[in-house]
């Protein structure tokens, strides 16, 4: 096998939130699409979820809106974990329970956190999967919400447990690294960036770095690869986030339609592949954050991690499988890796690739030595020839115009992102002005909207 | 306010018991009770919701079961109540279920321990669901595992091949179940292999209806 340095030249990555493996990608067993991936068996049995004293089944979710948020805490995780004390493992039987608890309903029969998605409902998601490479043994870091996640993905350890209302503490940051590696990077954005719940991502994210999406497409065309970012990280729209306007949310947060989703994903991949010379040496890595609640029938590895904050939480396992697609010439179509992977190994490959020799850092060494492997292992020594051309099929989406101007913030991290907007504003408002200039209309619609309720 | 329905059954009849509406759109309670219904027998849905408002009524695809142990004559509908105001929708799903003529309810508990050679699995069949009209007719086991069922100070063996028993006629489906299962030499030896829920399936019937 030659170098990585030599085969690789350029890194994207592409973060959504919060759908589950089975819910997204357990179709390609099911559909015999890909029977070597470990997804869904056609018998549906041996997946059912107890309720008090009834089974409830999976079943095939309509990829329209669903009627709320699945509850996805780290508190609603245990429960969905359900650590069954007769077989002395998790049977992951609790997701029904959890979503019963959340929502105060009683189901009968179909429960959103058992719907999974058929090929023809998530058709970009699934070309992606069966024209590269599927990891079917990835999970997300810790059985969190998005924020641990999140900081597990992007700092390789996490002071937080719960995505609470505050902004997020990250001592060494992705671009730290990055930028200390003397590694060329930047992050393309749909509206308002997560990275600014960071605080010590504020100057990055009003750097020149941060670039607006709609250009994502022309760079990749046109930047000479020799000047052109390594390291490319690309936000959807946040469900959650701040924003306004013509802005749909496509990061498929529930309770968004999975379309804006797709559609978003099948933009980043057009551009990724837009310059032959740059897609040859091209790997990007279409993952998720966490579970989003949605059922996977694979028990978490316990694999144990103690967040460094005050207080701290300790979690026993992984958290559950997420969708996780490595997309490059580097990789064959229709392949599958079950090695075990998360957020992390993106930063253990980063390492190899950018620092051979030297680990990313102390806290993903220890994740290496806890098996989880770097993303290196799928990728293979010669790039294929072929560019696999995405479907144009039109998406049928519900749309739901001016669902962003919320009267008041329905979560916790909704709080953290208008905190982060407000500060920033105010601290820097001339560079918002130019990165940001749609926040300037929410916010004065949101003011006018609450001092109206 | 707005409220509108499809081709409701004529065996339930949805009675409006109040509705709190106006301003933003929200909907801070749906609830209609019960969700399990005999034949003829009347529901009443409860909500207070801000918004115009709009309610559907579809009938979900039949409950899935095992094979021998399958779910029968229960039709599930998912009644959804929508919100809307300037723009914005807020819906919230409820569903309900119409037991028919010697219609069958597995119950299915996940295990909680091993007693000796035995694994137990205990819980309550949903008292919110089920109300106190549905009564048990008979009881059988399910998965080819002798079931010993203790239910309402009632008590009864059930033998692997299915075979229903009476036993525990005329109690209500609803409340606390015990099932307890002799684990295999296997199962005793590896937890792995150890059943994570047992079950036995109910025909039941509404009070008052005849066998």
């Amino acid at each position: 096998m030659s170098p990585l340095p030599g085969r690789v030249s350029t890194v994207v990555l592409l973060m959504l939130e919060n759908r589950s493996f089975d819910h997204l990608l357990g179709h390609l067993r099911y559909e015999n699409l890909m029977p070597d991936v470990n997804g869904l068996d056609t018998n549906l049995a041996p997946y059912e979820n107890v309720y008090q004293g009834t089974g409830y089944r999976l079943f095939q979710l309509a990829p329209g809106w669903l009627s709320s948020d699945i509850p996805h805490e780290w508190n609603f995780v245990e429960t969905q974990l359900h650590y069954n004390p007769v077989t002395q493992q998790f049977d992951m039987n609790g997701f029904v329970q959890a979503y019963a608890d959340y929502t105060h309903t009683q189901p009968l029969n179909q429960v959103d956190p058992m719907g999974f998605f058929k090929s023809t409902d998530v058709p970009i998601t699934s070309f992606l999967a069966q024209n590269f490479l599927v990891c079917d043994s990835w999970h997300c870091p810790l059985p969190a919400s998005t924020k641990p996640n999140r900081t597990m993905a992007f700092c390789g350890t996490s002071e937080i447990y719960a995505s609470d209302k505050t902004l997020i503490p990250c001592p060494d940051l992705i671009f730290d690294w990055l930028t200390k590696s003397n590694v060329r990077w930047r992050v393309y954005h749909d509206g308002f960036s997560y990275f600014a719940t960071y605080p010590r991502a504020w100057p990055y994210v009003l750097s020149d770095n941060f670039r607006d999406v709609e250009s994502y497409f022309h760079d990749m065309q046109t930047e000479p690869l020799e000047t052109s970012p390594q390291v490319i990280i690309v936000e959807p729209s946040y469900y959650d986030a701040p924003h306004i306007g013509p802005d749909h949310s496509n990061d498929n947060h529930p309770p968004l339609a999975i379309g804006w989703g797709e559609d978003f994903v099948r933009r980043i991949y057009q551009a990724a592949t837009v310059n032959p010379e740059r897609w040859r040496s091209t790997v990007m890595v279409y993952y998720y954050d966490e579970h989003g609640g949605f059922y996977d029938h694979v028990a978490p590895p316990a694999i144990p991690y103690q967040t460094r904050g005050n207080p701290s939480h300790s979690f026993g396992s992984l958290g559950p499988r997420v969708p996780a697609i490595v997309i490059s010439p580097l990789v064959a179509a229709k392949s599958v890796s079950h090695e075990l992977f998360d957020h992390t190994s993106v930063l253990q490959f980063l390492a190899e690739l950018f620092t051979p020799g030297t680990p990313y850092s102390a806290d993903v060494n220890q994740r290496r030595s806890q098996n989880i492997k770097s993303l290196s292992v799928v990728l293979g020594d010669t790039p294929r020839v072929d560019v696999p051309i995405m479907p144009t099929t039109p998406i049928q989406v519900a749309s739901e115009l001016g669902g962003g101007i919320r009267t008041r913030p329905e979560n916790d991290l909704q709080v953290a992102f208008e905190l982060a907007a407000e500060q920033l504003m105010v601290s820097k408002p001339n560079e918002m002005k130019q990165k940001y200039p749609d926040l300037f209309h929410w916010k004065a619609v949101v003011d006018d909207a609450r001092r109206n309720s | 306010m707005t409220l509108y329905s499809r081709q409701v059954p004529h065996v339930m009849g949805l009675a409006v018991l109040f509705c709190l509406g106006c301003g933003g759109p929200s909907i801070k309670q749906f609830d209609i009770q019960p969700q399990v219904l005999c034949e003829g027998q009347p529901a009443v849905m409860h909500w207070k919701a801000d918004g115009d408002l709009a309610m559907t009524l579809r009938l979900e695809p039949p409950r899935a079961g095992e094979e021998e142990c399958a779910v029968e004559g229960f039709d599930t509908y998912a009644v959804t109540l929508v919100a809307h105001k300037k723009g914005e929708e807020a819906l919230k799903k409820v569903e309900i279920g119409q037991l028919r003529h010697n219609a069958a309810e597995p119950i299915l508990l996940a295990t909680t321990a091993v007693v000796g050679s035995d694994v137990i699995a205990n819980g309550d069949k949903n008292v919110q669901l089920w109300g106190g009209y549905v009564e048990v007719a008979t009881v059988a086991a399910c998965r080819h595992r002798s079931i010993h069922v203790q239910h309402d100070n009632k008590s009864v063996a059930l033998s692997p091949d299915g075979a229903p028993s009476a036993a525990l006629a005329g109690t209500t489906l609803n409340g606390s179940w015990e099932l307890r299962s002799p684990l295999t030499p296997e199962e005793q030896q590896t937890p792995a292999l150890r059943p994570k829920t047992l079950q036995i399936l109910a025909t039941v019937r509404c009070r008052g209806e005849k066998p």
